[in-house]
């Protein structure tokens, strides 16, 4: 029985994510340039139990997400990070213009626009902050970001 | 049967879903880890900084107990109450006692998985007239106001050359207090006896 439910539960799970993946639009943003594409982390302070708090790192993104198909449509726009090894990335980033500021950890998304897509591009420029325990995998990775659209 | 008909429903829906577009790259960053650090201070120390001072240890021997065996407590000029980690006053006896601290950092589960803290004392003390008493009359004895784990760097004697003191855990960082002590155990002659010892911590 439980077999069952696991099962039925892995098939609904399966199919909100086709939902969600069909309904999104992933955006081009070819021209966003990252001002650092290449960065080292850096140790964060020891934490009072004396356990370690991991590593930090901050980069600036000059965005600019094509939006021509969509303009006079109504939706949210999301910065998406793929997990790419554990441990999760989190990013927290701020902005200075029209994307919202926010946060999304490896696997997940958020929100960065919403409203009414009313020029051809969004352009701005965030602020991210990396953060991420220690214990990689290996020494280096990369992170590949996107933006995606889901229409209200 | 229904089982079975839900595992291939469940094999197709995983199916279609690994067929999908994937999202084309937009903007990717290569980030390296931060690189491996070691950390120690012994007595007044900055955090995560070079600290070049060097403190001292000291003892004067009354002439009525010159070698009697009753070991003498000896003072420091080290005023360090408080942790480098969180400023807690782990040493509230900076006068009788010597706060070292030491901590590993790695990023990777692939790099070493510890560090070693280490002690090493010549032989002997001398003075400016050639006499001699062996480091091995000095001792320590730890403790931490508030841990659980006062002994984290353990008691011990100078040997005269290197020991361990302590394994320290990949991003851990470790404490305690040091409390030095002469053994007094024999008649030396009068003069002004120095040494000096040089903490290390070292990772492969």
């Amino acid at each position: 029985m439980n077999y069952v439910k696991a099962l039925t539960l892995l098939v609904m799970m399966s199919a909100a994510a086709l939902w969600a993946q069909t309904r999104a639009m992933v955006l081009d943003d070819s021209l966003s340039q990252v001002e650092t594409p290449a960065l080292e982390m850096q140790w964060r302070p020891h934490t009072q139990d004396a356990i370690d708090a991991g590593m930090e790192a901050w980069v600036r993104v000059r965005v600019h997400i094509d939006t021509r198909p969509l303009v006079g449509q109504r939706g949210r726009v999301y910065l998406v990070l793929p997990v790419d090894q554990p441990p999760a990335v989190e990013a927290v980033w701020s902005s200075s213009g029209v994307l919202l500021p926010g946060r999304v950890v490896s696997g997940e998304r958020g929100l960065a626009y919403s409203g009414l897509i009313s020029a051809s591009s969004l352009r701005d420029v965030i602020t991210v902050r990396l953060r991420t325990s220690s214990e990689w995998f290996s020494t280096s990775r990369r992170l590949r970001f996107h933006y995606e659209f889901e229409p209200d | 049967m229904f089982g079975l008909r839900l595992t291939r429903a469940c094999l197709l829906g995983v199916a279609v879903l690994m067929c999908l577009p994937q999202p084309a790259v937009a903007w990717s960053l290569d980030i390296a880890a931060a690189s491996r650090r070691v950390f120690l201070h012994v007595g007044n120390g900055t955090y995560d900084t070079t600290n070049a001072t060097i403190n001292l240890v000291q003892v004067s021997v009354p002439a009525a107990q010159l070698g009697n065996g009753s070991a003498l407590a000896m003072t420091s000029n080290s005023t360090q109450s408080g942790s480098l980690l969180d400023g807690y006053t782990t040493c509230p006896n900076p006068g009788q006692q010597l706060l070292i601290g030491a901590s590993y950092r790695r990023s990777a589960a692939s790099q070493p998985a510890s560090a070693t803290l280490s002690v090493t004392s010549p032989a002997n003390l001398t003075s400016s007239a050639g006499d001699t008493i062996p480091f091995t009359q000095i001792s320590w004895t730890v403790s931490a106001a508030g841990s659980p784990q006062p002994a984290v760097i353990p008691a011990g004697t100078f040997n005269g050359g290197t020991q361990t003191l302590a394994t320290i855990p990949a991003n851990r960082y470790i404490e305690n207090c040091h409390s030095f002590a002469f053994a007094n155990s024999a008649l030396r002659a009068a003069g002004m006896y120095t040494g000096q010892v040089r903490y290390t911590i070292s990772s492969p």
